[in-house]
């Protein structure tokens, strides 16, 4: 495989879809992380179309960055089809619920059946994420029980809270830099193939 | 008029991706192992201008986890605002092809009428998130 040139600059695309249950927090997830956390969601804006924030993340110590096309969809059951269609495309998904909310949490199973249907071919990228950590008094679903769900759906957990900006960047931290990695095994599948 | 041999000197100008490891240039540059490759979600665009605006019969493609693909091109003559129509979109869509999976070197027959000075490919759909031309040449 050729080195690559000392400045190679790559941008990376890649749409990210965030499902859960209406009022899980989502938008604020994504409008805190969009705008570096200036700007919190304090009342609840009920989603009925889906929203898109591209923001760009560079990746460290490569001279990557992966543009990610954040789109914000509806957890109400009747935008369930609007919520689909507009997912078609994502290589990435956050299962998102709200930790002091234990429904949301059970709620996980339909989502989890969307994010399969978005395509058969390659597994997306996908990451479990407890917001609202930040009531500790309210909090419903223990931490434990949700990583080992986490554990057992192959997904990698996070905890958050949008309102104190705590954990928030983790989360798109680690879907730019899985994003980077499957592109660089893409890469070197071609060059692999190519060299045969 | 012998029409089998590569049209001399086309490039790329236009590519709605790229690493700068994987330049549009490797798909003209004659070497089967090089290619460039997208950056990730589609429709991707690459236009190769043809200077002189030639007819080619043929495009010969040779891709990697393309699903979908079309080719476009634009008449000599009409991106010019002073003699042309000046339209927003001077390209013709001349035919749209699936592949499958496994892509291979496919020959895509150009029905031209008159010379073009732009050819536009357009990958629509991949099975992968990230596709790759290895060489595409007009004959």
């Amino acid at each position: 495989m050729t080195t690559p040139a000392p400045s190679s600059r790559l941008c990376l695309r890649t749409k990210m879809v965030l499902l859960g249950d209406s009022g899980t927090g989502k938008s604020a997830l994504a409008q805190v992380f969009h705008s570096e956390g200036a700007s919190f969601p304090k009342v609840h804006m009920l989603n009925t179309t889906p929203e898109l924030l591209v923001k760009t993340v560079a990746i460290p110590d490569t001279d990557a960055s992966v543009e990610l096309f954040v789109t914000d969809l509806p957890g109400l059951e009747p935008f369930l089809d609007v919520t689909k269609r507009h997912a078609h495309g994502a290589s990435a998904f956050l299962l998102v619920f709200d930790s002091t909310n234990k429904d949301s949490f059970s709620g996980i199973g339909k989502w989890l059946k969307v994010a399969k249907t978005l395509r058969e071919s390659e597994p997306l990228i996908g990451c479990l994420v407890a917001t609202k950590c930040d009531l500790t008094k309210r909090r419903a679903v223990p931490a434990q029980q949700a990583q080992d769900v986490a554990r057992s759906l192959d997904l990698e957990y996070f905890e958050c809270s949008a309102a104190t900006n705590f954990e928030v960047d983790s989360i798109f931290y680690y879907i730019a830099n899985a994003t980077y990695e499957a592109y660089e095994e893409h890469i070197k599948g071609l060059v692999g193939d190519s060299a045969s | 008029m012998n029409r089998t041999q590569p049209l001399a000197s086309p490039r790329v100008v236009f590519a709605s991706s790229q690493d700068d490891r994987f330049p549009p240039a490797n798909m003209l540059d004659g070497n089967p192992r090089t290619f460039w490759s997208s950056t990730g979600l589609y429709p991707q665009d690459l236009i190769i201008e043809l200077d002189p605006p030639a007819t080619p019969a043929k495009f010969v493609v040779h891709t990697a986890k393309v699903k979908a693909l079309s080719v476009a091109a634009c008449p000599a003559g009409a991106l010019d605002t002073a003699t042309g129509g000046g339209e927003l979109d001077p390209f013709d869509t001349l035919v749209a092809i699936d592949l499958p999976e496994n892509n291979a070197a496919t020959a895509i027959p150009l029905k031209l009428s008159r010379a073009v000075s732009h050819v536009r490919v357009t990958l629509s759909e991949g099975y992968s998130d990230y596709c790759a031309v290895f060489s595409a040449v007009l004959e």
